[in-house]
């Protein structure tokens, strides 16, 4: 039954779409896998539950900080009657996200069994959280397809939600580090200073470091 | 220009009403009329600034300020009361632009539209308030914080602007005229309906551009202006709790001062 909620999501169209259970289901094992493999790949199993919990939360809590202003978005544009089918669309997205991220989770076990360089490892993590958010976006768009063609307005909150949903996501994910082990460091559900730092001023500070 | 009797409805149902532009019809714009009372839009207003000051005072207690549970407190009556003191300081202006360019609406129905607009900039910061209160939990940065809030008050200020333009839109725009259809092959030809009809587009249009024009810069200067003079709305974490900051520089120099500081470290 969930191979062929799986299909339905990865090759149909908005109708087509697989119930909201299974969506959950999906994203949430497939997100939970990778975590799983990212955090236990690197020898410690604890890090290994701890990161599998975190994904799909990481997931979850990004899609719960950014609907409320999707919602006044929607209904500010005039699309309210579409609000429920966008929402649809959204939770189609972030079960392929999610499913895609399980998916990847052999190629993260491969690498970080076969790459020593830390640094290497990240980049690689970012290029694989890059493809499976594609692959959301994919479903995301064939989602709004229809959408589109009924209301061209719907363009408008579609890009506001991805910008919203990426600035929220990109901090929650520095606040749920780590995901997977570093050398020296204990095994951690979250990092002491988890809510002291910003992502994007980290960000700016080794921007900065590498002008000067 | 006096309303029909409103049917009473809750806040909610209101809200809704207003973030769907079911306000903003051309039938009832163009006679002067919004068909929903002050008070109601008032309510609205605090409640819904309420919401978002929580969220910015959520900052000083994240980050164990002074006297934190107060910069809640002020937090949540100062981001209502930044709004409506910023209209009562416009509004007699912005009315009399507003008159000046012939808007179609009088003293209530300016109040109530602009009201709106207020309604729908403090919704969709309403609706950004629990990403500013997750950023609070998990940012030391001030300046930062204080960045993120002038965006999300830029964001809500474009949106209210976009109730503003469609309101004033809709007022000036004329009905399409019937096509004629007595011709005399002696008359004097009359000018294309079509050519008629676009003139009097384009001139609607620039009137409803200046309107916009006059109320963005009116009430964007003084609104900033208000939001500076009302500081703090966050709480600096090595500052003493205080419920009004002394006069000094201005809103666009304290802009100025988070970048450096964001920048400069």
């Amino acid at each position: 039954m969930i191979a062929l909620a799986m299909e339905r999501l990865l090759r149909g169209e908005a109708a087509d779409a697989p119930g909201r259970r299974d969506c959950v289901v999906l994203g949430v094992a497939g997100s939970a896998l990778l975590g799983a493999a990212l955090g236990g790949s690197s020898g410690q199993p604890w890090l290994g539950v701890f990161a599998a919990i975190k994904v799909p939360l990481l997931l979850l809590c990004s899609t719960a900080l950014c609907v409320p202003s999707f919602f006044v978005i929607n209904t500010l544009l005039g699309l309210r009657e579409d609000f429920s089918a966008a929402c649809r669309a959204l939770l189609a997205a972030q079960a392929t996200l999610g499913l895609a991220l399980g998916a990847l989770a052999p190629v993260t076990v491969f690498l970080t069994l076969s790459v020593g360089d830390p640094y290497l490892l990240t980049l690689f993590d970012a290029v694989l959280f890059a493809a499976a958010t594609w692959a959301g976006h994919q479903v995301l768009s064939r989602h709004y397809r229809p959408l589109l063609q009924r209301d061209a307005r719907h363009r408008y909150a579609l890009r506001a939600w991805i910008v919203l949903y990426a600035f929220a996501g990109m901090q929650l994910a520095w606040v749920l580090r780590p995901f997977r082990g570093t050398e020296g460091l204990p095994v951690q559900f979250l990092r002491p200073e988890a809510f002291e730092q910003n992502a994007y001023l980290v960000l700016i500070e080794h921007a900065l470091r590498l002008w000067q | 220009m006096d309303t029909p009797a409103e049917p009473k409805q809750s806040p909610l149902v209101t809200l809704d009403h207003v973030l769907r532009g079911t306000f903003l019809q051309h039938d009832t714009l163009a006679r002067g009329q919004i068909g929903v009372p002050v008070p109601m839009l008032v309510r609205l207003c605090l409640a819904l600034g309420l919401l978002y000051g929580a969220a910015l005072g959520s900052y000083a207690a994240f980050r164990g300020a002074d006297q934190a549970w107060l910069q809640l407190v002020a937090s949540g009556v100062k981001v209502p009361l930044l709004f409506l003191l910023t209209l009562v300081v416009t509004f007699p202006s912005l009315y009399v632009f507003a008159a000046l360019q012939r808007l179609p609406l009088d003293v209530r129905g300016t109040l109530r539209l602009l009201l709106l607009a207020i309604v729908v900039h403090l919704a969709v910061i309403a609706s950004l308030g629990p990403v500013f209160a997750f950023f609070a939990a998990s940012t030391k940065s001030y300046a930062f914080m204080v960045l993120l809030n002038v965006a999300f008050f830029a964001v809500g200020g474009v949106l209210g602007f976009m109730v503003l333009r469609r309101a004033t839109r809709t007022m000036f725009t004329t009905p399409t005229p019937a096509t004629p259809t007595a011709t005399g092959t002696d008359a004097e030809p009359a000018p294309s309906p079509s050519l008629a009809h676009e003139s009097r587009h384009a001139r609607d249009g620039e009137q409803a551009r200046r309107v916009l024009r006059i109320w963005c810069l009116v009430y964007g200067v003084v609104g900033a202006q208000m939001g500076w003079l009302l500081r703090p709305f966050l709480g600096a974490p090595d500052l003493p709790f205080s419920w009004f900051r002394a006069r000094e520089d201005n809103f666009f120099v304290g802009v100025m001062h988070a970048l450096r500081a964001l920048f400069a470290g």
